[in-house]
């Protein structure tokens, strides 16, 4: 089609050429145009073969529907594939900041300006030079600039007849079509330049940052004829109508034209309706039909094609014509019923035509009618999607989503057994045609559809929060159940079922791991607690010893002594000294990059909100005040205001030490426990010694952080919210709609960190075996704790290998859930290591590389540094060599500096070795921090592979 | 009679401030959806005299993604109530001035807020108030409206 345009303009400029004389001006650029067109030329064979390829489909309306601008986005931002109709990606997208968004992301940045030059045929009225001002482009951009001025604005060519002949190529109906160009550029003195402002401007828009791969290729023209077509706000004449389906058929897309044609006069398009009854239908309509005076009339009845005698088959835009005039028909009348079957059919037929349906009136039509169908659930299904919120935005808020659930809900019966299931939903579906069922089938089961359904159907009450994590396994659930009910009724394919089923069960274990996080993070290994009082009361005292003592008199002098000796020295290991102390413990899990790094997430989050298209935050006062402008003095210092307050929580509340409440509560307890041990008859001791040690120490420690959760959420909050209340009251007068929206957001934000930490604040219940985890997923979790918004736009990659005992190496595979903590805790210092040290930030480039061996582990972490940072970095290796060799000390507890310190204890802890850790010197020439972690002998820790 | 009253509304602080506000003016059970997807679990097994609703929520689409603000999340209600034909007024509480989107720009009011949600649900829709968080009279408004809902009611 397109090949055969451009052999049509080919044979054009032959006759230019071979008609014009010889002249300067063909020296100059004849020879650069003739090339450059044969480049197109060559390009457009390239691309008409990818359009095959990339659409088989014969049915170009099929094509173009097809361009969703997302997966076009993605396409082009991976430059993956590029088999893709860029046309229709930017005509399918129906408004500016949409087209902007394909646009933006189809056009490499520094074409921008030359694209927009192109596409506009330079006529923007400023511009006032000739060819001459692009000796520099390549011949077939060239070839573009000089068709494109022959068209526009001959006079601004230079004198010479062979380029102001190239405006034969094109012929009179283009020329008129472009004039709509031209018109909106000269002075506004024709009536054209007020009927087509509007539509200039958003062709403007459209063309200024076309991907100038289309553009070189194809041309503004029909990509015009087809923005033109399906802008609903555009009112061509006839003429233009005559003028754009003749263009459209040079290019061989007639039906296409036609059939976004037929769909537009269903809506308010008179001269649309007068072309085609004048021009178009004539040729296809029963001789009955082509007597009706004019189209309304013609409509009020269901049109009957002409059929061809010898085919006796109904051509495509003949069954589009009896599908849409019945449709009108029943738009007309108000027929719901009618309106919905004929809207189904016209989705069958072709679901591309669909978006283009006259939408506000059948949302009309059919708002008032409550009987709910399979069929009305469709419609209503249809007004939720992408497409056709697009189009037409104010007929889907009329109804949409909402619309749909709850024609959903009334669809299942009102019987609690039954309203559990979808199966019912699902057999009710089966009864649609085919196509429709399918698509009804996909958006019932889509999560966020279940996730509605099912807090539809689950009855509740008191407050009511967000679904909890068990909520979200029974959502899943629920799902996985109703995809494989949907499989076995045939509604969707098994490999739809597979990859979605296989998708919820993915949710499922993250859900799984992540719940792990979510409830009392502080894990106290309550076991080796106990072996380690117990070695402490044996190297000590054992109890035969103070059996031994039979005087009374030497037992009173001899067992406080004892008793306070052994109190001091199970105290101080339980809560400080041991590897695995509770103070460690309050450090690893709550304090070291957690608590305070959760706040400032909240800030974060809220300036996501209102900048969306900013890569990562950065609480720079410069940045801030261009976005809140005088706010973003109160809106930093409030930042503030909360870091330093949940500091000061963490160190108070968080914290243990011989200064504060725990200490001597524990200190009296375990000496209570001890005297008790001692006195008593040995015989009948019940629990042993160690046990009533950690039993206390548990209680104690669980009824502490019960405490500091009450203050988060008492204290802290209300000091948080009054000094929040007065950051809005400083802000009050802003006209900055931006500072309100985040402060809104940041409320919200604040509100969950509470709450979230509130939760974190508490002992791990946790008993009996986790799940078997792969790293990847460690470290999605890891990410998502302390960066939730940002982790997908982190520059974080892993690789993960285990070497089998015969030497062959696998990437997937499983570690047994034990060792989950191990790898949460190095993997949470690693990153937060390069995350802060890096000069980066979050956008810190990070590769974790794990390689697993049957008796020991690899791990290695490299970042880069920036350039600001190198030489700190450099100058400071020695000093971090030295911190990440210190053997585990009292440090392992400390919130700063401890990251290696902390790696140590925790292999210490699982393995009962240390790891070897080892730091090449960084050079300023790759900038690379490299840390590397060797353990052996460990035991095996995968399960599969 | 004691009125039952469900406030939609994901701002913890807005939300209790909204039902103090009503307690303090009338006898009124008030429970309160933290989102949309928990309002739907109210409306289906409760018959409400009113429903105090909030048009702009922050949305996540999944663990991961961006969060954002959905200038007109809220109309998901007002569709599904109107679609079930239920009988309940409600009252948009606002903190927001502008609702414009992508898919429906131009709402850059309140007014414009108005019109649209009187045009699109007639049946539901009563009135909208702009709340202020560092001020008390939009309570009073709140109050206001609320019982010029009920009376219509």
């Amino acid at each position: 089609m397109i090949f055969k345009e451009f052999k049509r303009r080919e044979a054009a400029l032959d006759k230019i050429t071979n008609r014009v004389e010889k002249s300067e001006v063909w020296d100059r650029y004849a020879i650069r145009i003739k090339n450059g067109f044969t480049i197109r030329i060559a390009k457009a064979r390239e691309l008409e073969k990818r359009i095959k390829t990339a659409h088989p489909s014969k049915n170009i309306i099929e094509a173009l529907a097809s361009g969703a601008p997302t997966e076009n986005r993605r396409q082009y931002a991976d430059r993956k594939n590029r088999s893709y109709f860029s046309i229709s990606a930017a005509v399918n997208s129906n408004n500016l900041r949409a087209q902007h968004l394909v646009l933006e992301s189809i056009a490499d940045p520094v074409d921008l300006d030359l694209v927009s030059l192109l596409a506009v045929g330079f006529v923007n009225y400023e511009y006032s030079g000739g060819l001459n001002d692009f000796e520099g482009v390549p011949d077939d951009e060239f070839s573009i600039i000089a068709e494109s001025m022959s068209r526009f604005s001959p006079e601004r060519l230079e004198s010479g007849n062979y380029i102001r002949n190239l405006r034969e190529m094109s012929g009179d109906f283009i020329v008129e079509l472009f004039s709509i160009f031209d018109s909106h550029f000269l002075p506004a003195t024709t009536s054209a330049a007020v009927t087509f402002a509007p539509v200039a401007e958003r062709s403007l828009e459209l063309f200024s940052k076309f991907k100038r791969e289309t553009l070189d290729i194809a041309g503004p023209d029909i990509a015009t004829v087809f923005q033109l077509i399906s802008d609903p706000t555009a009112r061509p004449s006839k003429e233009k109508f005559a003028a754009m389906r003749e263009l459209a058929d040079d290019w061989g897309v007639t039906q296409a034209f036609d059939s976004l044609l037929f769909a537009r006069i269903l809506g308010d398009c008179p001269a649309g309706k007068s072309f085609i009854l004048e021009k178009i239908l004539p040729t296809m309509l029963s001789s009955r039909n082509r007597a009706a005076p004019d189209l309304e009339i013609l409509l009020d009845k269901p049109v009957t094609p002409h059929l061809s005698r010898r085919t006796l088959r109904m051509t495509y835009i003949q069954r589009q014509l009896a599908i849409t005039s019945r449709l009108k028909f029943a738009i007309d009348r108000g027929n719901a019923a009618s309106i919905f079957d004929c809207v189904v059919r016209v989705f069958c037929f072709d679901r591309g035509i669909i978006k283009f349906l006259d939408w506000p009136r059948i949302t009309a039509a059919i708002r008032r009618y409550f009987v709910v169908t399979p069929q009305s659930t469709f419609v209503t299904m249809l007004l939720s999607r992408a497409d056709i919120k697009r189009l037409h935005p104010r007929a889907s808020l009329s109804m949409g989503k909402g619309a749909f659930i709850g024609d959903l809900t009334a669809l299942l019966a009102s019987g609690s057994g039954q309203r559990q299931g979808l199966n019912r939903l699902l057999g009710l579906i089966k009864g649609l045609p085919v196509q429709a069922a399918t698509a009804l089938t996909f958006a019932v089961l889509d999560r966020s559809i279940i996730e509605r359904l099912a807090a539809a159907l689950t009855p509740r009450s008191g407050w009511l929060n967000d679904f909890t994590p068990g909520e979200s396994a029974q959502i899943s659930m629920l799902r996985i159940s109703a995809l494989r009910d949907a499989g076995v009724r045939r509604l969707i394919s098994d490999a739809a079922v597979a990859k979605e089923i296989e998708s919820e069960v993915e949710l499922m274990r993250f859900n799984y791991f992540q719940s792990r996080m979510r409830i009392g993070r502080v894990r106290i290994p309550w076991t080796e607690i106990k072996a380690a009082t117990r070695t402490i009361v044996n190297q000590t005292a054992p109890i035969e010893l103070v059996e031994s003592l039979v005087s009374q008199e030497i037992r009173r002098e001899v067992i406080p002594r004892l008793v306070k000796f052994l109190t001091d020295s199970i105290t101080d290991h339980i809560l400080y000294n041991a590897p695995v102390s509770i103070d460690h413990a309050l450090s690893n899990n709550l304090r070291h990059g957690i608590v305070v790094p959760r706040f400032l997430r909240a800030f974060d989050d809220a300036l996501q909100t209102v900048m969306r298209r900013r890569t990562l935050s950065v609480w720079d006062e410069k940045e801030l005040r261009q976005i809140f402008h005088d706010d973003s003095e109160f809106i930093l210092r409030y930042r503030e205001f909360v870091s330093d307050e949940i500091k000061i929580f963490v160190e108070e509340q968080l914290t243990v030490s011989p200064a504060g409440q725990l200490d001597p509560k524990i200190r009296q307890e375990i000496s209570t426990k001890i005297s008790q041990y001692f006195e008593g008859d040995t015989s009948k001791k019940g629990r042993r010694l160690e046990t009533n040690v950690a039993k206390t120490a548990e209680k104690l420690i669980k009824g502490a952080l019960v405490g500091a959760g009450r203050k988060l959420n008492e204290e802290k909050r209300k000091a948080l919210f009054t000094e929040f209340k007065a950051v809005r009251k400083s802000t009050k007068n802003t006209t900055n709609s931006t500072t309100k929206d985040f402060l809104d957001s940041l409320e919200t934000n604040l509100h969950e960190a509470l709450e979230e930490v509130r939760q974190w604040i508490g002992v791990s219940d946790e008993e009996g075996d986790a799940i078997a985890f792969k790293i990847s997923e460690v470290i999605k979790l890891e990410l998502l704790t302390t960066h939730l918004n940002e982790w997908k736009k982190l520059k974080v990659t892993s690789e993960e290998v285990f070497v089998k005992s015969d030497g062959s190496t696998v990437s997937k595979f499983s570690i047994e859930g034990k060792y989950l903590e191990l790898f949460e805790a190095v993997i949470h210092n690693l990153a937060s290591n390069a995350f802060a040290h890096s000069g980066d930030g979050l956008k810190t480039n990070l590769k974790f590389i794990f390689k697993l061996e049957q008796d020991k582990i690899f791990i290695r972490a490299e970042n880069l540094i920036s350039q600001l940072k190198i030489e700190d970095v450099i100058a400071g290796h020695r000093n971090t060599v030295a911190l990440s060799r210190k053997q585990i000390g009292p440090e392992a507890r400390q919130d700063k500096k401890s990251g290696f310190q902390k790696i140590r204890a925790s292999f210490a802890q699982v393995f009962d070795a240390e790891p070897t850790i080892n730091i090449p010197p960084p050079s300023d020439k790759n900038r690379l921090f490299v840390v590397e972690i060797t353990v052996s002998p460990i035991p095996r820790l995968t399960y599969d592979a | 009679m004691t009125l039952n009253i469900l406030i939609v509304e994901d701002n913890q602080t807005k939300r209790l401030e909204i039902e103090k506000s009503i307690k303090s003016s009338m006898e009124a059970d008030v429970i309160g959806a933290s989102s949309i997807r928990q309002a739907y679990s109210s409306l289906e097994h409760k018959r409400w005299d009113l429903i105090v609703l909030d048009m702009t929520f922050q949305v996540t689409q999944s663990a991961g993604h961006e969060s954002a603000k959905e200038a007109l999340a809220g109309i998901e209600i007002l569709q599904f109530i109107s679609r079930r034909q239920i009988e309940t007024p409600v009252v948009v509480a606002t903190q927001h001035s502008s609702f414009s989107s992508l898919d429906m720009p131009g709402i850059d009011s309140v007014q414009k807020l108005d019109d649209l949600l009187r045009d699109l649900f007639p049946e539901n829709y009563r009135s909208v108030v702009e709340v202020d968080l560092s001020e008390e009279t939009w309570k009073f408004t709140l109050q206001r409206e609320i019982i010029s809902a009920l009376k219509k009611a």
